[in-house]
């Protein structure tokens, strides 16, 4: 109920601010000359009355604005005037506003581009059937101590592995190497 | 507040609510009342008053409305919330726990001199 009340007063404060701010001034004019009323009351004059009511008040318009950041109408206020003022500055030096938006522009292409090939490469399943079942097998072995990574596979190893390792489904191998295109067709 | 009354802060809050709760009223009036009832001690400024009772409505513990005073002109008449309620009955709590603190404080410093 009461999340609800702030709500609306302040639905209403953003949606109507010429009302509110009409009320505004009407209500602190109601409170002068009530107080004026009653300084004639008691014996002033009209003129002294009022001198001395809106003496009283200070500042007029400080205390509008203190009313206003009490509803909390600054925040919205300021927030307008700071994307102003900022697109002001922008337009006034176009070649700093050119090198932001290049440098912005270059900035997300390249973000974009390394990631469109990193979630290709990493991050998509490969592109085989059952994909998520493939596993690598790596041929290391120890020679007098020495040990060997990533060795090479011979032929007759590779029948071996293939014939013995029932663990897998299915067996294969796969080689890396580099090759230099010089042209079209079989070589 | 004024002059040597000078209040702590939150207490004008305390003071809003409490007179408002009794009927609603135009801030004028608020400010009247606690002058009256307080017997001129207290005597609330426009200056604090507006903002005080401005805030408290965007807290949603009183609410506005306009409607006609005794001469049938518009006033803007501040009533307490449900919500305004229990902060009245917790804020006053806090007051009387605050001063008496500090009255027994106070107290023991006359019985000590005498």
């Amino acid at each position: 109920m009461r999340m609800w009340n702030v709500f609306k007063t302040r639905i209403r404060s953003l949606l109507l601010r010429k009302r509110a701010e009409m009320e505004l001034d009407e209500e602190l004019r109601v409170h002068i000359e009530r107080e004026i009323e009653r300084k004639v009351k008691s014996g002033s004059s009209t003129e002294d009355a009022r001198c001395e009511a809106e003496r009283e008040f200070g500042g007029l318009e400080r205390l509008k604005e203190e009313c206003r950041d009490a509803r909390g109408w600054q925040l919205l206020d300021a927030l307008m005037q700071d994307a102003r003022y900022g697109l002001r500055v922008l337009l006034r030096a176009p070649a700093f506003l050119f090198a932001v938006v290049l440098m912005l522009g270059i900035g997300i292409g390249a973000n974009t581009a390394i990631f469109s090939v990193l979630n290709a490469v990493l991050i998509r399943p490969l592109p085989y059937p059952a994909s998520d079942a493939l596993v690598g097998v790596f041929n290391r072995f120890v020679i007098q101590g020495q040990v060997f990574e990533d060795a090479a596979l011979s032929p007759g190893m590779y029948a071996a592995c293939k014939d013995s390792a029932s663990a897998f489904e299915s067996f294969g191998v796969w080689t890396s190497g580099a090759a230099t295109m010089t042209g079209m067709g079989d070589p | 507040m004024s002059g040597d009354t000078d209040l702590l802060s939150g207490t004008l809050d305390l003071l809003i609510l409490q007179t408002i709760a009794l009927e609603p009223m135009h801030g004028w009036a608020v400010a009247q009342r606690i002058q009256v009832i307080s017997r001129d001690l207290l005597k609330v400024q426009q200056g604090s008053l507006y903002p005080a009772l401005h805030r408290l409505e965007n807290q949603g513990w009183i609410q506005s409305e306009w409607g006609a005073s005794d001469n049938k002109r518009r006033a803007k008449y501040y009533s307490l919330t449900r919500a305004g309620k229990k902060q009245l009955a917790k804020e006053t709590l806090k007051w009387q726990r605050l001063s008496s603190g500090v009255n027994l404080v106070l107290g023991q410093r006359v019985l000590a001199r005498s």
